[in-house]
């Protein structure tokens, strides 16, 4: 190895140096920091509700939360059904501390938060990472039940069920407009979140994939392979810690349910839905969930239960890769040429796209059933006029949908191989068709995720040359065109 | 002796899996384990590298006792191996297979900060090149041929630099010429690193071919030990074992 060094330049060595120490994506982060930070005054210029800058206070938090957590599951492939545990514990640490202590600094309480974390996590994942599979996921359960039942029934230091309230926090995060605690969640989360992306793609990161992958070949290269997996649940404790204390500010207050077995399971969809072997895709789950949850859950409870259940089926038989998943899939593949790749990928699409179908019939009539419950064949009204599509009732509207789109998907992918310009124009000028219909119908933001789906899955792609050639001309890479 | 294994039995539950075995290789030679199916080959192999606990006995590696260590620190100490089953990390490119297997012998993957991306590059190019799989650094390795896997694993089990190489079974399930490929390109990598090398093989022709010391188990237990003329010349082994394989 010396003599290879010694052949390569001074000048490219310390190029390579210097490229190793750089990291491009800190721009994206610092962008992303940057455009955020002036969401809440967006909101309040526009005069739309000051929810909103709550409701992107949370899904910051959310989005914390799930990243760590997929570095368990998708980078290391511990599937860790507890991980509430430490979203309580982290909670619990900060809230106790400031409410007990008198004049205790604010920050150094929220700094108690990932320590606390990784602490309980040190101590639970001692136990917990010799297992695997099924194993590790039902202890992470029970012990994470355990730190449930102790915040539940300790009345005496956790205030039990009534919870730890009235929580001192600085003057500035209580502020009507709530966009201060808006920009530091949002400071402290996209740091973290580049410190998360730092570290899956240290060497440290390989190696825990390199452990999903294969413990027994990691553990013949020489890594210790119930260490660094100790390691990575500590490391994740430490920042679920940190979510639960950001949780904690936001509310004032912390109760049991923080650390309840519900949150570990909706961090664990989150995961599924954006995409497990994806860095950002829990955000997009984070974002998804949390709208769906801000949207329904509380008008709805029965309904939202159903409808998550549907989702995770769709997700897990037609996109196991989740959302982003999906998009990127063609990038994963082999060695071959990019233009065999993408016509791979439309092959994908073509089999996938019952699934597609059944995923926006799901939001079609979920929003439906919303927006007038429990008419199933007839409008509230009982006026039926045929030509009114929006005087229908659910079931036969579902119907009407079911067959259009079903004739769509068939027109657009019968031969997927040899497409011509009409088929083209109709693969656009359908999700728009598509927007119109649902507007009318009066569900707009199920037309709206359909557009996006479709964007994200067709057109979005059509910007390339290679798929571009695949799906007009279908010819061989090579045959050129 | 680089390698010495003396007297080891396993047993699972009560079937003895290897008996009372003894064997030795000394630095730089090439010896060589046969036996048919199920004489326990596998499983010697697993109790040197620490993946199995022998029931009794001891391995030693330049004369220090390294039986009951975890196999990654066997790796460390310089023991590299292959599966019989091809063991690579499937869905990494053939790249980050190596870059881990190089970033680990460096000890280099507690480092949580620094981009893998450009670290180790060279050295793991060079790997890559070493054993014949140069221009597929990015290909999934999951998605190789099989003759391609077994080689990229070979390339694992180099990263660690180690000095004595186990291989279980390198060329099963080989077309011959993949045979005659990999034969040529183990004993080239051997010769040019100094290897002490250990395998286990069924195709008698390879083993005849290379090995200087051959051992023959049946039935979990040493039946013969020697040269190949030796061995072959063995009146057991021609009754119980090379009769029926050929
Ligand atoms: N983990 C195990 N538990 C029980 N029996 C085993 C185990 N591993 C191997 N054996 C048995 O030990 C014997 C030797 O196996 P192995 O070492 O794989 O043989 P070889 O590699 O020579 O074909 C076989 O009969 C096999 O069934
Ligand atoms: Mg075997």
């Amino acid at each position: 190895m010396a003599n290879l060094q010694g052949s390569i330049g001074e000048g490219a060595l310390a190029q390579r140096r210097a490229a190793t120490a750089r990291d491009p994506m800190i721009w994206a982060f610092v962008a992303a920091l940057v455009l955020l930070f002036w969401v809440p005054e967006l909101i309040l210029y526009m005069g739309w509700a000051k929810f909103w800058i709550q409701f992107a206070t949370q899904v910051f938090i959310w989005s914390l939360f799930a990243m760590s957590f997929n570095l368990l599951m998708g980078y290391a492939g511990m599937i860790s059904f507890g991980q509430a545990a430490y979203l309580g514990i982290g909670g619990y640490t900060a809230g106790l501390l400031l409410k007990n202590i008198a004049g205790l600094s604010f920050y150094l309480g929220l700094a108690a938060a990932p320590l606390g974390g990784a602490l309980a996590a040190l101590i639970i994942g001692y136990f917990c990472v010799r297992r695997t599979h099924i194993y590790f996921a039902i202890l992470t359960l029970a012990f994470g039940h355990i730190v449930y039942l102790i915040a539940f029934k300790w009345y005496g230091f956790t205030g039990g069920d009534n919870g730890v309230i009235g929580i001192p926090v600085p003057g500035w995060i209580t502020e009507p407009t709530f966009a201060n605690y808006y920009k530091f969640v949002l400071v402290i989360s996209v740091a973290a979140i580049y410190l998360l992306w730092r570290i899956v793609n240290s060497p440290f990161g390989r190696a825990l994939t390199a452990i999903r992958e294969n413990p027994e070949r990691a553990d013949f290269i020489g890594i210790p392979v119930d260490r660094y997996r100790l390691y990575a649940f500590v490391l994740v404790g430490a920042f679920s810690g940190l979510a639960g204390a950001l949780i904690m500010v936001n509310d004032r207050s912390v109760y049991p349910d923080l650390a309840h077995w519900t949150q570990s399971t909706q961090v664990l969809l989150m995961s599924l839905l954006g995409g497990v072997y994806t860095f950002f895709g829990p955000i997009v789950g984070a974002v998804l969930l949390r709208t769906m949850d801000a949207d329904i859950t509380q008008n709805y409870p029965e309904i939202w239960q159903l409808f998550l259940g549907g989702v995770l089926v769709l997700i897990l038989f037609g996109l196991p890769g989740g959302i982003v998943g999906f998009i990127q899939e063609r990038d994963i593949g082999s060695g071959d040429d990019h233009a065999t790749r993408t016509a791979k990928l439309l092959r994908l699409f073509r089999r996938k796209s019952w699934m597609f179908l059944g995923g926006a019939l799901l939001f079609t009539t979920f929003f439906s059933i919303l927006q007038s419950p429990g008419a199933w064949l007839l409008p509230r009204t009982r006026v039926f006029e045929p030509f009114a599509l929006a005087t229908w009732g659910i079931v036969p509207c579902a119907l009407l949908q079911l067959v259009v789109g079903a004739a769509a998907l068939w027109l657009l992918l019968r031969r997927v191989d040899r497409f011509n310009r009409i088929d083209g124009a109709l693969l656009l000028i359908l999700p728009i068709a598509a927007l119109v219909l649902h507007v009318y119908l009066g569900t707009p933001l199920s037309g709206l995720l359909i557009v996006l789906l479709w964007v994200i899955f067709t057109v979005y792609s059509l910007v390339q040359a290679d798929f571009r050639r695949a799906y007009r001309l279908g010819r061989p890479p090579n045959g050129g065109g | 002796m680089l390698l010495r294994v003396e007297a080891v039995t396993k047993s699972f539950g009560g079937f003895v899996a290897v008996r009372d075995v003894s064997l030795s290789v000394e630095r730089g030679r090439t010896a060589c384990v046969i036996g048919p199916n199920g004489a326990g080959k596998s499983t010697l192999f697993n109790l040197i590298t620490g993946h199995l606990q022998p029931t009794r006995g001891q391995v030693f590696f330049a004369d220090r006792d390294i039986t009951g260590r975890p196999p990654h620190t066997i790796c460390q100490l310089g023991i590299g191996r292959s599966f019989q089953r091809t063991n690579i990390f499937p869905r990494l490119s053939v790249f980050d297979n190596l870059q881990i297997a190089v970033l680990s012998h460096q000890r280099r993957t507690l480092n949580m900060l620094t981009p893998a991306r450009a670290l180790v590059h060279d050295e793991t190019m060079a790997l890559l090149d070493s054993v014949g799989l140069a221009g597929e650094e990015r290909s999934t390795s999951g998605t190789l041929s099989y003759g391609l896997q077994k080689q990229l694993e070979l390339g694992i089990a180099l990263a660690s630099e180690p000095q004595v190489l186990l291989l279980d079974e390198p060329t099963a399930g080989m077309s011959p010429q993949e045979t005659a490929d990999t034969i040529a390109l183990i004993g080239r990598i051997v010769r040019d690193r100094g290897l002490t090398l250990l395998f286990t093989e069924h195709d008698m022709d390879v083993v005849f071919g290379i090995a200087e010391r051959i051992t023959v188990l049946h039935q979990g237990a040493v039946l013969a030990e020697g040269t190949p003329e030796e061995v072959q010349s063995n009146e057991d082994v021609q009754r119980i074992y090379l009769g029926e394989a050929e």
